[in-house]
This record gives C-alpha cells, structure tokens and sequence, in this order.
C-alpha cells in the first residue's frame, strides 16, 4: 500500500490475462500463417473427397486463403445485416462477428459453409450476451433455416472459439475516452461537435469489426484509432494533454495508433459480384455438387435441345423468384436474396460446368 | 471435421472418470484424475438437454467467465472437451464447501479461521469485480475448498457481466437468504453491492454458525432481513419507494450498534464494523470489495490462518 502506483494493476495488465489477448491476439504475419494453412489443410481435404469419390482432385479449385477471408467477411456483413434486423444491441453483432472470423483462423469454408456458421455464431452470440431469444423465435424469422439444422453446428463452433466465449470490443473504450475528452477539451469543442465525434468514432468502430484490428490490436488501441479518424486534430490534441509527462509512451501509441487507423480506413468488402463467383466455386468443392452437374451437363448434351436448356434455365429462375418472393419477412429479403442469388448463379451455371 | 473430433478424443484421454459424486440442475460431476499427472479433478458433464434451446444458457456462462478468471480464489478451468453430443468442463477438483463445515457443529472456528475465508472470498470476488464480472449466487454453498484449505467461488452460472446503467436485468437472482434488499424490491438495474451484501451475510453467518436470515419465501425474507437491520424509506435511500415490489410494510427500526454487539458476541470492532458496511440497505453506501480488503478488520490482529492450517471436513467423497 506504500508504493501503490507501481503495485496497481491496470486495465492493461488484466487484458492481457483475457482469452482475447491470449488466444486471439496474432502478430500479421502470424495472423497471415494461420489462416494459411487452414486454408491448405481445408483444400487438402477437399481433394482428399474428390479422391474418394474417384474424381480427379485436380477438377477442384478450391478457393485461396484470400478468397476464403473475402467470402467470410461478406458473410460478416450479412451477420451484421441480422442483428439488426432482430434490433440485437451492437455487443450481440460484435461477438458474433468476432466467433465467425475466430471460427475461420481454424476452420476452412471448404469444410462449413459461412452462411450457416454465421446463424449458428449469431445465435450463441446472443446466449453469450444474456439477449436470449428461443431457437424457435430465431430460425422462424430466418428462412430456410431449422431449429436442428443451427443447434447442430453450436459444439463444432465451440470447438473452433477453443472454447472461449468472450468478446471484447472497441465501444466501451470508445465511450470512456469520449468521456474523458469531453472534460479535458470542455473549453475547445461545443456539445455539438462532440456529439458528431462520438457518432463518427461510433461508425467507425462499426467498421472495424469488418477489418482484423480486433487480432492485432487491444479495444483500446482501436477506440483511439477510430477517434483519429473521426476527428484527428482533437484527438492528438487530447492525447498530448493526456501523456504530456510521457513523450516516449506518447509517441509509440501514435505509431500503433496510426497503423490501426490505415487498417481500418483501407478495409475492403467484397462486391456481390466477387461473393457469387466465389460462393459457386466453393460449391464446386463438394464432389457430389460435382458429379450432380457433370450428370446434368451429360443429359443437356444427350437431348441436345437448345430449347430445353433455356427453358430448364428459365424454370430455375422463376422458382429462386419465387423462394425470393415467398419469403416471410420482407425486411430481411435482401439477405435471402443475396445469399438465394449466389446459390441460383450456381444453379444455372451448373449447365456450364466444364467436365 | 476429424481434426476436431482427435482433439476431442485425446483432450479426453487425458482425463479419467472414476465416480459420480453429484448432480445439479444442468450438470452431472465426476472425480477422476489426470491421467499423466495423477492429480485429482472433476468433470462437470453438461446434460444433453431437454434444454430445446441448444446448449444451456448456464453452462455457457460458466464456460465464458471461468475462461477469463484464472485467480487462486476462483476455481480453475482446466480444459473443456466434447464427446459424443456432451461438453464436458474439467475443472480443479475441491472436496468440501464451506456450508458443510458451517453445518458440522464439532468443528470450531477462531476468529482468526473466520478472518481467513473472508479474505479469500473478497479476493476472489474483487477479481470478479475487476474483470467486470458480477457473481450473483454467492452462499456459503459456492465457496467450495480445496485439499490445502484455499477456498474458491465456484458455480458462476449466473454470472453476468457488470451491467451499465442502461440494461435492464431480472431481479429473481442470489439464492433467497443472500439477496440484497434492492433485489427483495425487484429492482430492475443493480450492481456489484449484490454481491457484496451476499458476502456480508456469509459473514454474519460463519460468526453465528447458522443462517442469518433464513427467510421461508419470498415475502418472508423481507420481514425477516428487515427485521434484524431496519426498513429502509426515503430517509435513507432516496428512490427506495419508487422499486416496484416495495409497499406499505412493517417499519422496523434499524438496530443500535449495542444490539448487533450482543447479537455478534465474538466479534471485534472492526469486524463488526466490516459486517455494517457490507450490508448497508441502500446499495450506493454499501462499501465494494477494494474497500473492504483494505478494512481494518484484515491488518488487525489476530491475523488469518493460513489456509493448510484451517478447519477441514475428512474427505467425503473419495472415501
Ligand atoms: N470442483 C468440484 N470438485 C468436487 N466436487 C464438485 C465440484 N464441483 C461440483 N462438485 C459436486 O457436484 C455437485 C453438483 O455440482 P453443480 O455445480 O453441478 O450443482 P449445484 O451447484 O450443486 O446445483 P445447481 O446446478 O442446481 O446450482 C456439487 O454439489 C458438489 O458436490
């Protein structure tokens, strides 16, 4: 108790004992490597099945470390998408956008497809935040989904989280600095302008969980980064009053700071156009998908009719139409739609399949 | 996929069941050991449930905050593995608890065995406190002990996060007789002083050697807790009024230092004082845990035994 300035224990030294800092936290490269080869082991057992199925492994592509990573951060936007069409608070989108992005550092899409991983981690995301809502409730209100078929991944994706269920994000930071900056600048800034930071820095903490800062940077670290972005003069401005007594610690965290802000500002999400070429590709991973159309392309080839062809193509357009169209919830159609095209584009082109 | 499913089966290789030893609402437990250690555990197999919601909300609790609290008062989390449809939590193995030892009149306790479980339950509670963690079921019955005397909060399947001053949260939380009074109101937000109040009575109790406020229901625990420590009105509590469950009932008086002194025979000032300010009605005068580690009653003497030398129960259940 007499020297308790270097006896306290920060907010630092108890992240560092989080499983977030322990497990999830990567340098780039390390980052880069482990989704490497879960990307190699994914494609490994890709061909491995075609092997089995007698097929020439050489006929699947697969997808690259860097179009799986483009491919799950769409599925991330969709999980964004259904939170908040369910109104979930932004810890329940958060959470389960980090299970989906963990679940991937070991796990292939070549293996689990995201777009059924995401509702299983959207929904153990709400458990795990104590905004339950029944499996019944929740698969009702997303088509084409089953209470069994989202439960029966739950143990699969906990394996993949190694168990850990915790999630800490940039928003609460951000809220306590936003706090403190409206003390220390009261004489610099109105209440409006401060009300517009906080906004901004809140859009890009948002924007952020669609990037890695969360595996290579504290919440912390990232709330800073999105102040910065939202407004760089106060930011520094805050800082330097803050650290005035520790240039050196000052001038590290700008570096960091800076870094996370470039990685945030640059994030890029794939177009739908990408996503559709990719999510047939990934199709085509499964060789059963495979033989299917290599089967469908052989009748084509046998009634030879140009006619039949269009009018099998027509057909299976109308009825993705109408899946589209059935759906209950016209709020979250987008999401079926976006998701029914890259599964239509797949099933038309499947005529076209090269052997 | 198979990678996962080989994790599973070595992770439980490792481990071996050797008896059943209990059952809660979610769980079954059993002893085993570590195979290549030969060290003592327990495994807490979670049902497969009837739970038609996936896995239970309270095992993902436990799982959740167990993982983030590695503390020497807190029980430890070995290894989680699944098998078959079961998840299977691993975790330190801790013989006893402190009710039975409460319960088993031919042990006795010095102030100072007293003054040791307080510690060792502050601390481990204001390293819930700090990693943001409220506790919400602490009794006697969840501060299990370990063979070498440590005690440890154990059972955190009604943990929650500490909530900020938005979230609305349920108020049907904390077994009955350790439920603080804003939680008896129904009070719809409330913070870490739960758990502090559930520490004061443990307090009372392990001086009593019996419940303090053994309350026989809901409505009855009211009557009871302000029986002994005072109704409390707007005089002391401002807003107390406007908590949804509180009504027109009997205004007790709140008792005079002398009348809790003769109700707490054995206990020092300090102690006394430490047990008032742990079970202050009104939340927001009610020390936190920082403050109450750095009370008076702990650099006092007699100082706490050290855990080895404390009471203990002869093993019960690897007889
Ligand atoms: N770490 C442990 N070491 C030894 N025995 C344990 C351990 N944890 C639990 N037990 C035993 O298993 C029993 C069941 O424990 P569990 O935590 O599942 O349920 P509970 O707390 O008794 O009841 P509930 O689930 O209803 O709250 C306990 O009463 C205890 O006897």
């Amino acid at each position: 108790m007499t020297n308790s300035s270097t006896l306290r224990i920060t907010d630092d030294d108890l992240y560092r004992h989080t499983s977030q800092y322990e497990l999830w936290s990567f340098s780039s490269t390390a980052l880069a490597a482990t989704r490497m080869s879960a990307n190699q082991e994914g494609l490994e057992r890709a061909h491995q099945k075609f092997r089995s199925k007698n097929l020439d492994p050489s006929q699947c592509q697969g997808l690259t470390a860097k179009e799986e990573y483009l491919l799950i951060l769409y599925y991330c936007t969709k999980c964004q998408d259904l939170a908040s069409f369910f109104s979930m608070p932004s810890k329940v989108k958060a959470t389960a956008i980090a299970f989906i992005k963990r679940f991937y550092l070991s796990n292939s899409v070549m293996d689990y497809n995201p777009k059924d991983i995401l509702y299983t981690c959207l929904f153990l995301a709400t458990k795990s935040e104590n905004c339950f809502i029944s499996i019944k409730k929740f698969s009702e209100t997303i088509p084409k989904t089953t209470p069994d078929g989202i439960l029966s991944l739950e143990y699969v994706i906990l394996q993949g989280l190694k168990f850990t269920l915790a999630g800490y994000h940039p928003f609460n930071p951000l809220y306590g600095f936003f706090l403190d900056m409206q003390k220390i600048l009261a004489d610099d800034y109105d209440q409006a302008q401060f009300e517009t930071l906080h906004s901004q820095a809140t859009h890009f903490a948002d924007e952020s969980l669609f990037t890695d800062a969360a595996f290579l940077y504290t919440p912390p670290q990232i709330a800073l980064a999105c102040l910065f972005l939202a407004d760089e003069s106060a930011t520094i401005k805050y800082l330097s009053v803050k650290m005035n007594a520790n240039p050196n610690l000052l001038s590290t965290l700008n570096h960091i700071v800076r870094e996370c802000k470039d990685l945030i500002a640059t994030n890029e999400k794939p177009t739908v156009e990408t996503v559709k070429v990719l999510a047939k590709r990934l199709h085509f991973c499964n060789p059963a998908s495979h033989l299917l159309a290599k089967r469908k392309l052989e009748r084509v080839d046998s009634s030879s009719s140009a006619n039949r062809t269009e009018e099998a193509t027509k057909r299976l357009k109308l009825e993705n139409g109408d899946n589209v169209r059935a759906s209950p919830i016209p709020a979250i159609q987008n999401l079926t739609t976006v998701i029914d095209q890259s599964d239509s584009s797949v099933n038309n082109s499947a005529v076209n399949t090269p052997q | 996929m198979e990678t996962a499913k080989e994790h599973n089966l070595i992770a439980q290789s490792r481990y071996s069941k050797e008896k059943k030893v209990g059952e809660g609402t979610y769980a079954v437990v059993y002893v085993g050991r570590q195979v290549d250690t030969g060290k003592a555990i327990a495994i807490k197999q979670i049902k497969v449930s009837e739970f038609k919601d996936g896995l239970d909300m309270s095992a993902i609790r436990e799982i959740k905050f167990l993982q983030e609290l590695k503390h020497i008062n807190i029980i430890a989390l070995i290894d989680v593995f699944s098998s078959d449809a079961n998840l299977s939590l691993v975790l330190e193995y801790l013989p006893a608890d402190l009710e039975m030892l409460i319960k088993d009149k031919t042990i006795i306790f010095s102030p100072a065995d007293v003054k040791s479980w307080m510690l060792m339950t502050l601390r481990g509670l204001h390293h819930c406190h700090r990693n943001g963690i409220l506790h919400r079921d602490l009794k006697p019955n969840n501060l299990l002990l370990a063979p070498g005397g440590e005690l440890k909060l154990a059972d955190f399947g009604l943990a929650r996060a500490i909530p900020s001053p938005r979230d609305k949260l349920t108020p049907t939380v904390v077994t009955r007789w350790y439920r603080a009074p804003e939680l008896l109101f129904g009070a719809r937000h409330y913070t870490t002083a739960i758990d502090v109040w559930s520490v004061g009575i443990i307090f009372a109790e392990l001086m009593l050697r019996t419940p303090y406020l053994p309350g026989a229901d809901d409505i009855n625990q009211i009557d009871v807790t302000f029986r002994a420590l005072g109704t409390p009105t707007e005089d002391i509590w401002s807003g107390v009024s406007q908590l949804p469950k509180y009504q027109a009932m009997k205004i007790y008086p709140f008792p005079s230092r002398q009348e809790l002194r003769n109700r707490f025979l054995a206990a020092s000032e300090n102690a006394l004082s430490l047990m008032i300010q742990m079970t202050q009605l009104n939340p927001s005068t009610r020390i936190d845990s920082t403050e109450a580690l750095l009370s008076s009653y702990f650099s006092e003497s007699p100082r706490p035994t050290t855990p080895r030398h404390l009471p203990k129960k002869t093993e019960r259940r690897l007889e």
